[in-house]
């Protein structure tokens, strides 16, 4: 209460920055994972790349353009899809959006046409073009939306959780769209999502922030390397029991039912692990897997807030 | 071409909600006729007027109900509730349109449709009490009375955004807005015609963008101006819409540095 009563009087501001310390460049035809937890400033990057906000302090340049500036020849290079944001006229069918963009974009009738054809066609939507939107389902709407951003043909696109939302069928069309998309019209593509599998299926190289700074920029197979120490083999034996206190020798054993073991493995000793458990034992099946990236993920965050706590 | 079916394409997201549309277009009718049955009653015990008789007030009230349904913007809490403070703003802000224009052609077709309600409704009381709705016959009048009536929506149309464009310093404008739009009923002939206001009070709103929005197009359709005043009119007009449109200039490139598109 005294709090607000002060307040009325001496207000006091305090500033935030969003993003900061973020450098990186990339190439045409890419197709980059922008991942990090909430609040990392990911939509924020993106947003200032697409020209919605003002970098305080910095420099962005898109294809030669200052985002900011949002020249029509810039605008019309781009495209920004957000998996929370609905752009299609909600009353309306998808079609009658897809007409406005056409004429907002100055699409030309034959490659409106063209590319209508195509995209409807990729995305599977050609039977609800005339349905109300408000009618479709979620994936249906999100496909359409991506359609509707795509018409006009951008080299550049930027998806801002394009699957959030979707179920795992839906997740996997849309990824494949969007791979063919990348593939066919070498558009360069930067992703930000909370679904690792959207990272690890699609990009080669990853850009990883935290609190607005830059943590990784690199391959993603280089983060798996050296952030995960450990590889995983699973081990399916022709008969139990499994010799269970032999594998502790190589490692921890994560699960174990029946004939089926799974085993952490130190990455540096894995091949060695797994020639002598085949050689020892009657094994009938035998994998070995990279840990789920999420936990590469983990870890990556892990070593750096340790590496900052020391530091400070 | 390419204006005509955005436009068009507008005009069907409008369409679909005609019927909302008939409701707003209700409000001021019934403010209006509640004022033209005070008029009614308060003119037969006073002396005769000959600017201000049943007849006239009567086709004031009626071309006012057009005037607000038909030039009359209402985007402020648009723009600055759902565009700036939600965030919608950022699915104008990537397509290569300018936002001015974009809500222009948005908000086109509703005034068409409110305004033709109105017109409907002044065409069926004429065939019934004819007598009552006097407007000038005059073609040049007319003319040059329907572009006043273009401007006035331009002037309407630009200080509201301009209102609505507060929002990116501040966060709850409600109040401000409210105290704007009382001021421009009042001055604008919202209430009583400028002419029936005291001297001084005239000369304020002559001087006002207000009364360029709705009491001088109604008036110039009731053929009580001149040619050179529908001139002095249209001039007054285009200076204030040069103002409005440099402060909306400056507004918006100020602004939009302070946009933050939170939660979107």
């Amino acid at each position: 209460m005294a709090g607000s009563i002060k307040s009325l009087f001496n207000r006091k501001y305090s500033e935030f920055s969003a993003v900061k310390e973020v450098s990186f460049s990339i190439a045409e035809g890419e197709l980059i994972g922008f991942i990090g937890p909430n609040g990392a400033g990911k939509t924020t990057t993106l947003k200032m790349l697409s020209g919605l906000l003002y970098p305080t302090r910095g420099q962005v340049m898109v294809d030669g353009f200052t985002p900011f500036d949002r020249k029509n020849e810039f605008l019309k290079k781009i495209s920004l899809v957000m998996g929370q944001k609905n752009q299609l006229w909600w009353d309306l069918p998808p079609m009658e959006s897809f007409l406005l963009n056409k004429e907002i974009y100055q699409v030309s009738d034959t490659l409106f046409q063209k590319n209508l054809n195509e995209l409807t066609e990729l995305m599977e939507i050609k039977d609800v073009l005339h349905t109300q939107v408000r009618n479709l389902s979620l994936g249906e709407r999100m496909k359409c939306e991506l359609v509707a951003q795509l018409l006009h043909s951008p080299r550049i696109l930027f998806l801002d959780e394009p699957t959030i939302g979707l179920d795992v069928l839906m997740q996997k069309k849309l990824r494949d769209f969007i791979r063919e998309y990348n593939k066919r019209y070498k558009a360069t593509i930067i992703l930000t999502s909370h679904y690792m599998d959207d990272v690890k299926e699609l990009c080669k190289r990853v850009i990883v922030i935290d609190h607005g700074m830059l943590l990784f920029d690199g391959q993603l197979n280089v983060i798996i390397k050296k952030y995960s120490r450990y590889k995983l083999l699973t081990l399916t034996f022709n008969e139990a029991p499994v010799p269970l206190e032999a594998l502790k020798n190589h490692g921890s054993i994560l699960y174990h039912e029946g004939t089926r073991v799974h085993l952490e493995v130190e990455r540096e000793k894995s091949n060695e692990a797994a020639s002598y458990i085949l050689k020892n034992y009657a094994v009938a099946d035998l994998n070995i897997e990279e840990p789920p990236i999420e936990e590469v993920i983990r870890s990556l965050f892990s070593e750096k807030k340790r590496q900052t706590h020391g530091a400070s | 071409m390419g204006l005509l079916n955005i436009i068009s394409l507008h005009f069907q997201q409008v369409f679909h909600h005609r019927l909302r549309s008939l409701v707003w277009f209700f409000i001021p009718l019934l403010n209006n006729l509640v004022l033209i049955l005070f008029w009614s009653g308060a003119l037969k015990n006073t002396i005769a007027d000959p600017n201000w008789t049943i007849y006239t007030a009567t086709t004031y009230y009626f071309l006012l109900t057009i005037a607000n349904a038909m030039l009359s913007s209402h985007i402020e809490e648009d723009v600055a509730n759902y565009d700036i403070q939600q965030g919608e703003l950022v699915r104008y802000l990537i397509r290569p349109f300018p936002y001015y224009w974009i809500k222009f052609i948005e908000e086109i077709p509703y005034r068409i449709l409110q305004g033709s309600y109105g017109i409907i409704l002044l065409i069926f009381f004429s065939l019934f009490f004819g007598t009552y709705i006097r407007i000038t016959a005059n073609p040049l009048i007319l003319f040059f009375s329907f572009i006043i009536a273009v401007f006035a929506f331009f002037i309407t149309f630009t200080i509201k955004m301009n209102l609505g464009l507060s929002a990116f310093w501040f966060k709850d404008s409600r109040g401000f807005f409210e105290l704007v739009t009382i001021t421009l009923i009042i001055f604008s002939g919202g209430v009583v015609p400028l002419y029936l206001l005291p001297q001084a009070v005239q000369i304020i709103s002559y001087i006002l963008p207000f009364s360029y929005t709705a009491f001088f197009p109604i008036i110039a359709v009731q053929g009580k101006l001149q040619i050179f005043q529908l001139f002095q009119v249209i001039a007054m007009q285009l200076v204030w819409l040069g103002i409005l449109i440099g402060l909306n200039r400056v507004l918006w490139k100020k602004g939009i540095k302070k946009f933050t598109a939170i939660g979107q």
